[in-house]
Protein backbone atom coordinates (compact mmCIF):
# COMPACT_ATOMS: atom_id res chain seq x y z
CA UNK A 1 0.00 0.00 0.00
CA UNK A 2 2.83 2.50 1.12
CA UNK A 3 4.25 1.89 -2.29
CA UNK A 4 1.15 2.64 -4.33
CA UNK A 5 0.68 5.67 -2.23
CA UNK A 6 4.42 7.10 -3.33
CA UNK A 7 3.95 6.92 -7.33
CA UNK A 8 0.32 8.18 -7.14
CA UNK A 9 2.05 11.46 -5.78
CA UNK A 10 4.76 11.22 -8.02
CA UNK A 11 2.50 11.71 -11.01
CA UNK A 12 1.65 15.93 -10.83
CA UNK A 13 5.43 16.13 -10.59
CA UNK A 14 7.46 14.47 -13.05
CA UNK A 15 11.44 14.92 -13.85
CA UNK A 16 13.19 16.08 -10.90
CA UNK A 17 10.15 14.71 -8.22
CA UNK A 18 9.93 11.16 -10.21
CA UNK A 19 13.59 10.86 -10.16
CA UNK A 20 13.38 11.71 -6.41
CA UNK A 21 10.20 9.14 -5.68
CA UNK A 22 12.23 6.07 -8.12
CA UNK A 23 15.01 6.73 -5.29
CA UNK A 24 12.31 6.77 -2.48
CA UNK A 25 10.91 3.40 -4.26
CA UNK A 26 14.32 1.00 -3.99
CA UNK A 27 14.81 2.81 -0.65
CA UNK A 28 11.49 1.02 0.75
CA UNK A 29 11.98 -1.70 -1.44
CA UNK A 30 15.44 -2.63 -0.44
CA UNK A 31 14.30 -1.98 3.38
CA UNK A 32 11.67 -4.63 3.02
CA UNK A 33 13.93 -6.81 1.22
CA UNK A 34 16.39 -6.69 4.21
CA UNK A 35 14.13 -6.89 6.58
CA UNK A 36 12.43 -10.19 4.62
CA UNK A 37 16.07 -11.67 4.27
CA UNK A 38 16.95 -10.89 7.75
CA UNK A 39 18.49 -13.74 9.60
CA UNK A 40 19.53 -14.24 12.74
CA UNK A 41 23.01 -13.06 13.86
CA UNK A 42 24.84 -16.40 14.54
CA UNK A 43 28.05 -15.17 14.99
CA UNK A 44 27.01 -13.35 17.90
CA UNK A 45 28.01 -15.10 20.97
CA UNK A 46 27.11 -14.63 24.36
CA UNK A 47 29.74 -13.33 26.92
CA UNK A 48 29.35 -14.11 30.66
CA UNK A 49 28.68 -10.77 32.67
CA UNK A 50 29.32 -12.95 35.80
CA UNK A 51 30.26 -16.65 36.79
CA UNK A 52 29.24 -16.94 40.31
CA UNK A 53 31.03 -20.52 42.05
CA UNK A 54 28.25 -22.01 44.37
CA UNK A 55 30.05 -22.68 47.50
CA UNK A 56 30.39 -25.97 49.01
CA UNK A 57 30.98 -28.38 51.39
CA UNK A 58 31.78 -32.17 52.03
CA UNK A 59 28.01 -33.11 52.71
CA UNK A 60 26.25 -29.74 51.27
CA UNK A 61 26.79 -29.73 47.27
CA UNK A 62 24.65 -29.26 44.50
CA UNK A 63 24.31 -32.89 43.13
CA UNK A 64 21.77 -32.98 40.19
CA UNK A 65 20.33 -29.85 39.55
CA UNK A 66 16.38 -29.42 38.75
CA UNK A 67 15.99 -25.59 38.52
CA UNK A 68 16.69 -22.42 39.93
CA UNK A 69 15.31 -19.25 40.72
CA UNK A 70 16.63 -15.71 41.72
CA UNK A 71 15.64 -13.12 44.08
CA UNK A 72 14.89 -9.56 43.78
CA UNK A 73 18.00 -9.23 46.44
CA UNK A 74 20.11 -11.74 43.68
CA UNK A 75 20.14 -14.37 46.24
CA UNK A 76 19.89 -18.13 44.14
CA UNK A 77 18.22 -21.17 44.95
CA UNK A 78 19.02 -24.32 43.23
CA UNK A 79 16.81 -27.65 43.72
CA UNK A 80 18.80 -30.67 44.15
CA UNK A 81 16.90 -33.35 42.99
CA UNK A 82 20.07 -35.89 44.36
CA UNK A 83 19.83 -34.55 47.68
CA UNK A 84 16.17 -34.00 47.31
CA UNK A 85 16.40 -29.88 48.64
CA UNK A 86 16.82 -27.07 47.58
CA UNK A 87 20.18 -24.39 48.35
CA UNK A 88 20.24 -21.31 49.11
CA UNK A 89 23.29 -19.36 48.21
CA UNK A 90 23.95 -15.01 48.39
CA UNK A 91 24.22 -13.46 44.90
CA UNK A 92 28.25 -14.12 45.63
CA UNK A 93 27.28 -17.80 45.58
CA UNK A 94 28.38 -18.37 49.60
CA UNK A 95 26.21 -20.93 50.82
CA UNK A 96 23.43 -19.74 53.20
CA UNK A 97 21.88 -22.52 53.73
CA UNK A 98 19.46 -26.08 53.08
CA UNK A 99 15.72 -25.57 52.33
CA UNK A 100 13.69 -28.71 53.60
CA UNK A 101 14.70 -32.52 53.13
CA UNK A 102 13.96 -35.45 51.71
CA UNK A 103 10.55 -37.05 53.17
CA UNK A 104 7.10 -37.03 53.39
CA UNK A 105 6.44 -34.23 56.06
CA UNK A 106 5.72 -30.76 56.36
CA UNK A 107 9.09 -29.29 55.46
CA UNK A 108 10.16 -32.20 53.42
CA UNK A 109 10.23 -33.07 49.71
CA UNK A 110 9.80 -36.03 48.33
CA UNK A 111 10.87 -34.77 44.19
CA UNK A 112 11.31 -31.46 44.38
CA UNK A 113 10.79 -29.89 40.56
CA UNK A 114 10.41 -26.40 39.73
CA UNK A 115 11.17 -23.31 42.17
CA UNK A 116 9.76 -19.79 41.92
CA UNK A 117 10.91 -16.45 43.78
CA UNK A 118 7.20 -15.44 44.91
CA UNK A 119 8.45 -12.50 46.74
CA UNK A 120 11.70 -12.30 48.75
CA UNK A 121 10.19 -14.38 51.63
CA UNK A 122 8.54 -16.81 49.84
CA UNK A 123 9.47 -19.53 47.60
CA UNK A 124 7.31 -21.67 46.10
CA UNK A 125 8.38 -25.18 44.87
CA UNK A 126 6.59 -28.19 43.59
CA UNK A 127 7.20 -31.35 44.67
CA UNK A 128 6.42 -33.86 41.59
CA UNK A 129 5.65 -36.76 43.60
CA UNK A 130 3.36 -35.53 45.94
CA UNK A 131 1.53 -33.26 43.43
CA UNK A 132 1.63 -30.24 45.76
CA UNK A 133 3.30 -27.33 46.15
CA UNK A 134 4.89 -26.08 49.26
CA UNK A 135 5.05 -22.43 49.82
CA UNK A 136 8.28 -21.83 52.07
CA UNK A 137 8.58 -19.22 54.40
CA UNK A 138 12.03 -17.85 54.07
CA UNK A 139 12.15 -15.86 57.40
CA UNK A 140 10.17 -18.54 59.27
CA UNK A 141 12.41 -21.60 58.16
CA UNK A 142 9.78 -23.43 56.87
CA UNK A 143 7.09 -24.64 54.67
CA UNK A 144 4.03 -22.33 55.11
CA UNK A 145 1.73 -23.87 53.95
CA UNK A 146 1.17 -26.85 51.01
CA UNK A 147 -0.92 -26.20 47.53
CA UNK A 148 -2.47 -29.34 46.66
CA UNK A 149 -2.72 -30.29 42.71
CA UNK A 150 -5.04 -33.17 41.42
CA UNK A 151 -2.65 -34.06 38.76
CA UNK A 152 0.71 -32.96 38.09
CA UNK A 153 2.21 -29.63 38.61
CA UNK A 154 2.97 -28.16 34.93
CA UNK A 155 4.45 -24.85 34.48
CA UNK A 156 3.69 -21.81 36.58
CA UNK A 157 4.68 -17.74 36.48
CA UNK A 158 4.40 -15.71 39.41
CA UNK A 159 2.27 -12.60 38.42
CA UNK A 160 1.87 -9.91 40.70
CA UNK A 161 0.72 -11.40 43.73
CA UNK A 162 -0.45 -14.32 41.89
CA UNK A 163 0.96 -17.88 40.97
CA UNK A 164 -0.37 -18.74 37.84
CA UNK A 165 0.20 -22.08 35.81
CA UNK A 166 -0.83 -25.61 35.11
CA UNK A 167 -1.38 -29.09 35.72
CA UNK A 168 -1.73 -32.11 33.83
CA UNK A 169 -5.09 -34.33 35.21
CA UNK A 170 -5.46 -37.17 33.99
CA UNK A 171 -9.05 -36.97 33.30
CA UNK A 172 -9.84 -33.40 33.32
CA UNK A 173 -6.36 -32.67 31.09
CA UNK A 174 -4.16 -30.16 31.22
CA UNK A 175 -6.05 -27.25 33.63
CA UNK A 176 -5.10 -23.61 33.95
CA UNK A 177 -5.04 -22.52 38.25
CA UNK A 178 -3.95 -19.47 40.21
CA UNK A 179 -3.71 -18.91 43.70
CA UNK A 180 -2.63 -15.71 45.57
CA UNK A 181 -0.80 -15.81 48.99
CA UNK A 182 -2.69 -16.13 51.87
CA UNK A 183 -4.97 -18.40 50.33
CA UNK A 184 -4.76 -22.41 51.00
CA UNK A 185 -6.14 -23.68 47.87
CA UNK A 186 -5.50 -22.92 44.07
CA UNK A 187 -8.40 -21.49 42.33
CA UNK A 188 -8.72 -23.79 39.00
CA UNK A 189 -9.67 -21.51 36.30
CA UNK A 190 -10.65 -23.90 33.45
CA UNK A 191 -8.88 -25.84 30.66
CA UNK A 192 -5.43 -24.48 29.04
CA UNK A 193 -5.97 -23.61 25.94
CA UNK A 194 -5.13 -26.83 22.91
CA UNK A 195 -1.41 -26.32 22.60
CA UNK A 196 -1.57 -27.29 26.59
CA UNK A 197 -3.25 -30.30 25.93
CA UNK A 198 -3.74 -31.91 22.64
CA UNK A 199 -0.41 -31.42 20.70
CA UNK A 200 2.25 -33.95 20.29
CA UNK A 201 4.60 -31.56 21.98
CA UNK A 202 2.30 -30.99 25.09
CA UNK A 203 2.08 -35.25 25.22
CA UNK A 204 5.64 -35.46 25.14
CA UNK A 205 7.11 -32.90 27.48
CA UNK A 206 3.92 -32.12 29.30
CA UNK A 207 4.99 -28.46 29.77
CA UNK A 208 4.63 -25.67 27.97
CA UNK A 209 6.72 -22.86 28.78
CA UNK A 210 5.03 -19.71 30.17
CA UNK A 211 5.15 -16.23 31.61
CA UNK A 212 3.77 -13.10 32.29
CA UNK A 213 3.57 -10.10 29.91
CA UNK A 214 1.99 -7.17 31.38
CA UNK A 215 -1.76 -7.92 32.46
CA UNK A 216 -1.27 -11.54 30.32
CA UNK A 217 -0.07 -14.83 29.96
CA UNK A 218 2.27 -15.23 27.50
CA UNK A 219 3.08 -19.20 26.38
CA UNK A 220 4.78 -20.94 23.44
CA UNK A 221 2.71 -23.29 20.98
CA UNK A 222 3.08 -26.44 20.99
CA UNK A 223 4.67 -26.48 17.25
CA UNK A 224 6.63 -23.02 18.33
CA UNK A 225 5.40 -20.89 15.83
CA UNK A 226 3.78 -18.02 18.02
CA UNK A 227 3.95 -16.96 21.43
CA UNK A 228 0.29 -16.49 22.53
CA UNK A 229 -0.46 -13.32 24.65
CA UNK A 230 -3.98 -14.17 26.85
CA UNK A 231 -5.99 -12.61 29.26
CA UNK A 232 -6.06 -13.80 32.95
CA UNK A 233 -8.92 -16.11 31.71
CA UNK A 234 -6.52 -17.80 29.26
CA UNK A 235 -7.89 -16.16 26.36
CA UNK A 236 -5.91 -15.23 23.42
CA UNK A 237 -6.14 -11.79 22.52
CA UNK A 238 -2.05 -11.51 20.40
CA UNK A 239 0.53 -13.51 19.04
CA UNK A 240 4.00 -12.98 18.12
CA UNK A 241 4.87 -14.92 15.41
CA UNK A 242 8.25 -16.75 16.33
CA UNK A 243 9.83 -18.01 12.88
CA UNK A 244 10.14 -21.66 13.08
CA UNK A 245 13.38 -22.75 14.40
CA UNK A 246 15.03 -25.68 12.47
CA UNK A 247 17.26 -28.23 14.28
CA UNK A 248 20.38 -27.90 12.99
CA UNK A 249 21.69 -31.25 10.97
CA UNK A 250 17.93 -32.70 11.49
CA UNK A 251 16.99 -32.95 7.38
CA UNK A 252 12.89 -33.14 7.64
CA UNK A 253 10.19 -30.86 7.88
CA UNK A 254 8.75 -30.33 11.58
CA UNK A 255 5.77 -31.44 10.26
CA UNK A 256 7.22 -34.38 8.86
CA UNK A 257 8.39 -35.58 12.04
CA UNK A 258 5.29 -34.69 14.10
CA UNK A 259 2.95 -36.66 11.51
CA UNK A 260 5.53 -39.84 10.70
CA UNK A 261 4.52 -41.44 13.93
CA UNK A 262 7.05 -43.12 15.01
CA UNK A 263 8.71 -43.79 18.43
CA UNK A 264 8.59 -40.73 20.66
CA UNK A 265 12.30 -40.85 21.02
CA UNK A 266 12.76 -40.54 17.27
CA UNK A 267 10.37 -37.44 17.60
CA UNK A 268 11.98 -35.53 20.01
CA UNK A 269 15.23 -36.38 18.75
CA UNK A 270 14.18 -34.36 15.67
CA UNK A 271 12.53 -31.29 17.55
CA UNK A 272 14.34 -28.04 18.69
CA UNK A 273 11.77 -27.32 21.65
CA UNK A 274 10.82 -23.69 23.73
CA UNK A 275 11.55 -24.88 26.88
CA UNK A 276 11.33 -20.92 28.32
CA UNK A 277 9.59 -17.86 27.57
CA UNK A 278 10.49 -14.87 29.12
CA UNK A 279 9.23 -10.91 28.51
CA UNK A 280 12.27 -9.33 27.96
CA UNK A 281 12.57 -5.02 27.96
CA UNK A 282 11.52 -3.16 25.27
CA UNK A 283 8.76 -5.62 24.07
CA UNK A 284 11.37 -8.40 23.39
CA UNK A 285 10.89 -12.11 24.29
CA UNK A 286 13.64 -14.74 25.29
CA UNK A 287 13.22 -18.04 24.40
CA UNK A 288 15.08 -20.94 25.22
CA UNK A 289 15.48 -24.00 22.97
CA UNK A 290 16.68 -27.20 23.60
CA UNK A 291 17.52 -29.52 20.91
CA UNK A 292 17.96 -32.51 22.74
CA UNK A 293 18.87 -36.52 22.54
CA UNK A 294 17.51 -38.71 24.55
CA UNK A 295 18.33 -42.47 25.08
CA UNK A 296 16.19 -45.51 25.67
CA UNK A 297 17.38 -45.35 29.05
CA UNK A 298 15.80 -42.31 29.37
CA UNK A 299 18.62 -40.28 29.63
CA UNK A 300 18.84 -36.51 28.07
CA UNK A 301 21.75 -34.67 26.32
CA UNK A 302 21.84 -31.98 24.19
CA UNK A 303 22.37 -28.17 23.22
CA UNK A 304 20.14 -25.25 24.48
CA UNK A 305 19.87 -21.75 22.28
CA UNK A 306 18.57 -18.29 23.33
CA UNK A 307 16.52 -17.10 20.74
CA UNK A 308 15.51 -12.70 20.88
CA UNK A 309 12.50 -12.04 19.22
CA UNK A 310 10.39 -8.40 19.24
CA UNK A 311 6.87 -8.65 17.59
CA UNK A 312 7.79 -5.76 15.29
CA UNK A 313 10.61 -7.68 13.62
CA UNK A 314 10.19 -10.74 11.60
CA UNK A 315 12.72 -12.73 12.35
CA UNK A 316 14.73 -13.88 15.58
CA UNK A 317 17.45 -11.04 16.60
CA UNK A 318 19.62 -13.80 17.56
CA UNK A 319 19.79 -17.34 17.93
CA UNK A 320 22.99 -18.55 19.93
CA UNK A 321 24.61 -21.68 22.06
CA UNK A 322 24.57 -20.86 25.21
CA UNK A 323 27.70 -21.67 25.89
CA UNK A 324 28.33 -23.52 28.84
CA UNK A 325 31.34 -26.73 30.20
CA UNK A 326 29.83 -29.26 29.08
CA UNK A 327 27.77 -28.82 25.73
CA UNK A 328 26.45 -32.26 25.91
CA UNK A 329 24.29 -31.24 29.24
CA UNK A 330 21.21 -29.61 29.57
CA UNK A 331 21.70 -26.61 31.84
CA UNK A 332 18.70 -25.25 34.21
CA UNK A 333 18.51 -21.68 33.74
CA UNK A 334 16.25 -18.87 34.78
CA UNK A 335 15.70 -15.07 33.40
CA UNK A 336 15.38 -12.36 36.11
CA UNK A 337 14.73 -9.02 34.08
CA UNK A 338 17.07 -9.00 31.37
CA UNK A 339 19.47 -11.20 32.56
CA UNK A 340 19.69 -15.23 32.07
CA UNK A 341 21.30 -17.37 34.63
CA UNK A 342 22.37 -20.50 33.97
CA UNK A 343 23.61 -23.72 35.87
CA UNK A 344 26.83 -24.96 34.90
CA UNK A 345 27.74 -28.29 36.15
CA UNK A 346 30.88 -29.69 35.16
CA UNK A 347 33.83 -32.33 35.67
CA UNK A 348 37.05 -31.74 35.47
CA UNK A 349 39.70 -34.10 36.22
CA UNK A 350 37.61 -35.80 39.05
CA UNK A 351 36.29 -32.49 40.31
CA UNK A 352 32.73 -31.82 40.01
CA UNK A 353 31.85 -27.76 40.03
CA UNK A 354 28.95 -26.30 40.15
CA UNK A 355 28.79 -22.35 38.72
CA UNK A 356 25.58 -20.36 37.75
CA UNK A 357 26.54 -17.89 34.94
CA UNK A 358 25.10 -14.88 34.19
CA UNK A 359 24.46 -13.25 30.58
CA UNK A 360 23.08 -10.05 30.05
CA UNK A 361 20.24 -9.80 27.36
CA UNK A 362 20.17 -5.56 27.08
CA UNK A 363 18.55 -3.78 24.30
CA UNK A 364 21.43 -3.80 22.63
CA UNK A 365 20.20 -7.16 21.05
CA UNK A 366 16.87 -6.89 19.09
CA UNK B 1 26.96 -88.30 51.50
CA UNK B 2 28.88 -88.36 48.20
CA UNK B 3 29.85 -84.99 47.09
CA UNK B 4 29.31 -83.86 43.68
CA UNK B 5 32.69 -82.90 43.26
CA UNK B 6 33.45 -86.76 43.89
CA UNK B 7 30.40 -87.57 41.45
CA UNK B 8 32.08 -85.75 39.11
CA UNK B 9 35.07 -87.24 39.29
CA UNK B 10 33.42 -90.88 39.71
CA UNK B 11 31.74 -90.74 36.79
CA UNK B 12 34.28 -91.04 34.04
CA UNK B 13 35.00 -94.54 35.29
CA UNK B 14 31.53 -95.36 35.90
CA UNK B 15 30.48 -94.47 31.93
CA UNK B 16 34.21 -96.79 31.17
CA UNK B 17 32.08 -100.08 32.77
CA UNK B 18 28.60 -99.06 31.58
CA UNK B 19 29.89 -99.00 27.98
CA UNK B 20 32.08 -102.42 28.54
CA UNK B 21 28.67 -103.63 29.59
CA UNK B 22 27.16 -103.90 25.75
CA UNK B 23 30.15 -105.97 24.99
CA UNK B 24 29.98 -108.90 27.64
CA UNK B 25 28.20 -111.72 28.44
CA UNK B 26 25.63 -112.66 30.78
CA UNK B 27 28.22 -113.63 33.40
CA UNK B 28 29.37 -109.82 33.66
CA UNK B 29 25.74 -108.65 34.29
CA UNK B 30 26.57 -108.24 38.13
CA UNK B 31 29.33 -105.50 37.86
CA UNK B 32 27.36 -103.73 35.09
CA UNK B 33 24.47 -103.56 37.44
CA UNK B 34 26.84 -102.67 40.27
CA UNK B 35 28.12 -100.15 37.78
CA UNK B 36 24.56 -98.46 36.88
CA UNK B 37 23.46 -98.33 40.79
CA UNK B 38 26.48 -96.51 41.78
CA UNK B 39 25.72 -94.33 39.15
CA UNK B 40 22.32 -93.71 40.19
CA UNK B 41 23.18 -93.94 44.20
CA UNK B 42 25.93 -90.81 42.80
CA UNK B 43 23.62 -88.99 40.63
CA UNK B 44 21.27 -89.20 43.83
CA UNK B 45 23.39 -88.29 46.26
CA UNK B 46 24.17 -84.81 44.35
CA UNK B 47 23.64 -82.12 46.71
CA UNK B 48 22.26 -79.02 44.68
CA UNK B 49 24.62 -75.84 44.27
CA UNK B 50 23.87 -73.00 46.71
CA UNK B 51 22.08 -70.35 44.90
CA UNK B 52 24.22 -66.83 44.95
CA UNK B 53 22.13 -64.81 47.25
CA UNK B 54 22.58 -61.02 48.18
CA UNK B 55 24.54 -61.78 51.40
CA UNK B 56 26.83 -63.44 48.85
CA UNK B 57 27.76 -59.97 47.45
CA UNK B 58 30.24 -59.51 49.90
CA UNK B 59 32.33 -62.20 49.30
CA UNK B 60 32.46 -61.08 45.55
CA UNK B 61 36.09 -59.20 44.22
CA UNK B 62 36.56 -55.76 42.86
CA UNK B 63 38.28 -54.94 39.71
CA UNK B 64 41.03 -54.09 41.64
CA UNK B 65 41.54 -57.74 43.25
CA UNK B 66 39.88 -56.97 46.63
CA UNK B 67 37.63 -58.67 48.49
CA UNK B 68 34.70 -56.23 49.12
CA UNK B 69 34.10 -58.24 52.48
CA UNK B 70 37.39 -56.04 53.82
CA UNK B 71 36.00 -52.67 52.67
CA UNK B 72 34.40 -53.05 56.08
CA UNK B 73 36.08 -55.12 58.70
CA UNK B 74 36.97 -51.93 60.42
CA UNK B 75 33.83 -50.73 60.53
CA UNK B 76 31.41 -51.33 62.81
CA UNK B 77 28.21 -50.17 60.78
CA UNK B 78 28.24 -50.55 56.72
CA UNK B 79 25.15 -50.06 53.77
CA UNK B 80 26.66 -51.58 50.36
CA UNK B 81 24.47 -50.49 47.23
CA UNK B 82 25.13 -52.68 44.27
CA UNK B 83 23.36 -51.32 40.75
CA UNK B 84 24.08 -51.92 37.39
CA UNK B 85 25.33 -48.20 36.04
CA UNK B 86 22.39 -48.24 33.42
CA UNK B 87 20.04 -49.13 36.30
CA UNK B 88 18.69 -45.26 36.21
CA UNK B 89 21.31 -43.88 38.92
CA UNK B 90 20.15 -40.46 37.63
CA UNK B 91 16.78 -41.04 39.35
CA UNK B 92 18.15 -43.32 42.02
CA UNK B 93 15.61 -41.71 44.42
CA UNK B 94 17.11 -42.56 48.20
CA UNK B 95 20.67 -43.04 47.25
CA UNK B 96 21.97 -39.77 49.03
CA UNK B 97 19.53 -40.96 52.25
CA UNK B 98 21.95 -44.51 51.69
CA UNK B 99 25.06 -42.40 51.60
CA UNK B 100 23.93 -39.90 54.65
CA UNK B 101 23.34 -42.55 57.04
CA UNK B 102 25.15 -41.29 59.86
CA UNK B 103 28.71 -42.63 60.64
CA UNK B 104 28.22 -45.51 58.73
CA UNK B 105 30.70 -47.01 56.15
CA UNK B 106 28.85 -46.50 52.67
CA UNK B 107 29.97 -48.62 49.49
CA UNK B 108 28.35 -48.36 46.14
CA UNK B 109 29.25 -50.78 43.70
CA UNK B 110 28.62 -51.02 40.26
CA UNK B 111 28.30 -55.00 38.38
CA UNK B 112 30.12 -53.35 35.38
CA UNK B 113 31.99 -50.18 34.40
CA UNK B 114 30.21 -47.72 33.68
CA UNK B 115 30.04 -45.44 30.49
CA UNK B 116 31.83 -41.96 29.83
CA UNK B 117 28.34 -40.37 30.54
CA UNK B 118 27.39 -42.31 33.63
CA UNK B 119 30.69 -41.55 35.04
CA UNK B 120 30.51 -38.38 34.34
CA UNK B 121 26.71 -38.60 36.27
CA UNK B 122 28.46 -40.38 39.10
CA UNK B 123 30.60 -37.55 39.62
CA UNK B 124 28.10 -34.95 39.64
CA UNK B 125 26.78 -36.46 42.22
CA UNK B 126 29.95 -37.30 44.27
CA UNK B 127 29.36 -40.84 44.20
CA UNK B 128 32.65 -43.22 44.83
CA UNK B 129 32.43 -46.50 43.51
CA UNK B 130 33.88 -49.60 43.17
CA UNK B 131 33.05 -52.01 39.80
CA UNK B 132 32.56 -55.98 40.19
CA UNK B 133 35.90 -57.88 39.50
CA UNK B 134 35.14 -59.37 35.64
CA UNK B 135 35.03 -62.95 37.10
CA UNK B 136 32.10 -62.16 39.53
CA UNK B 137 30.07 -60.12 37.46
CA UNK B 138 27.87 -62.74 36.45
CA UNK B 139 26.65 -63.29 39.91
CA UNK B 140 26.16 -59.84 40.76
CA UNK B 141 23.99 -59.32 37.83
CA UNK B 142 21.69 -61.63 39.60
CA UNK B 143 21.00 -60.42 42.12
CA UNK B 144 21.06 -56.36 41.19
CA UNK B 145 19.96 -54.11 42.73
CA UNK B 146 21.15 -55.25 45.94
CA UNK B 147 21.08 -53.54 49.26
CA UNK B 148 22.77 -54.85 52.55
CA UNK B 149 23.24 -53.56 56.15
CA UNK B 150 26.49 -55.05 57.54
CA UNK B 151 27.02 -55.07 60.87
CA UNK B 152 30.09 -55.49 62.73
CA UNK B 153 30.81 -57.73 59.59
CA UNK B 154 27.99 -59.74 59.30
CA UNK B 155 24.76 -58.61 56.66
CA UNK B 156 21.90 -58.14 58.49
CA UNK B 157 20.19 -57.20 55.56
CA UNK B 158 20.61 -58.58 52.37
CA UNK B 159 17.80 -57.52 49.74
CA UNK B 160 17.94 -58.72 46.01
CA UNK B 161 16.57 -57.16 42.72
CA UNK B 162 14.77 -54.26 45.73
CA UNK B 163 12.28 -52.29 43.94
CA UNK B 164 11.98 -48.81 44.91
CA UNK B 165 9.20 -49.21 47.29
CA UNK B 166 10.84 -51.83 49.06
CA UNK B 167 13.92 -49.70 49.41
CA UNK B 168 11.99 -47.30 51.45
CA UNK B 169 11.25 -49.46 53.57
CA UNK B 170 14.67 -51.17 54.01
CA UNK B 171 15.85 -47.87 54.81
CA UNK B 172 13.55 -47.24 57.86
CA UNK B 173 15.05 -50.75 59.15
CA UNK B 174 18.48 -49.73 58.39
CA UNK B 175 17.89 -46.34 60.23
CA UNK B 176 16.79 -48.08 63.16
CA UNK B 177 19.19 -50.97 63.18
CA UNK B 178 22.03 -48.10 62.66
CA UNK B 179 20.64 -46.29 65.68
CA UNK B 180 20.32 -49.47 67.68
CA UNK B 181 24.61 -50.00 67.36
CA UNK B 182 26.76 -47.60 69.57
CA UNK B 183 28.27 -44.81 67.70
CA UNK B 184 32.02 -45.31 66.57
CA UNK B 185 33.14 -43.15 68.92
CA UNK B 186 31.78 -45.12 71.70
CA UNK B 187 33.70 -48.29 69.96
CA UNK B 188 36.79 -46.59 70.17
CA UNK B 189 36.17 -45.83 74.03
Amino acid sequence: MSMISVHYSCRSNWRVINLLCALLSVVVWSGCGTKENRRPDQTVKLVPAAVIKLAETDTVYVGKPISVAVSSTGEIFVTDGFAKRVHRYAATGQFLEVIGRQGNGPNEFMQPGMIYSYDDSTLLITDEIRRDAVVWDLPQKQARLRLPFSGQPGVYAVHKNSLIGSFQNPVKKTLAMRWTLPEVTPEYVGKLPPAFANGLFAMVWGRIPIDTYGDSIAYTTGDADYIRLTDSSWHVNDSIAIPRRVRRGIPEALDTTLTKGRNIYYVMNQLSTPFVVHRLSGGRFGVIYVDATIRNNNTMSGKSYLTVVRKDYPARCIDVMIPIHDETTIPRMVFRGDTLYVVDQYVEGSKATVDVIKFAVGENIC
Amino acid sequence: MLRPAVAVRLSPMLCCVAASCSRTTSRLVLPCLAAVSILVVSSSCTVPTRRFGAADVVDLQTVDGALIKDAFTNASKGVLLLFAPSDCLSCSADLHQWLELKETMSLVLLTKEPDIAERKLLKKMRVLFSVVAPGDRAQAQKVAPAILVIIHGQPVIAASRVIPPLRALLLDSARGLIAAQPSMHADAR
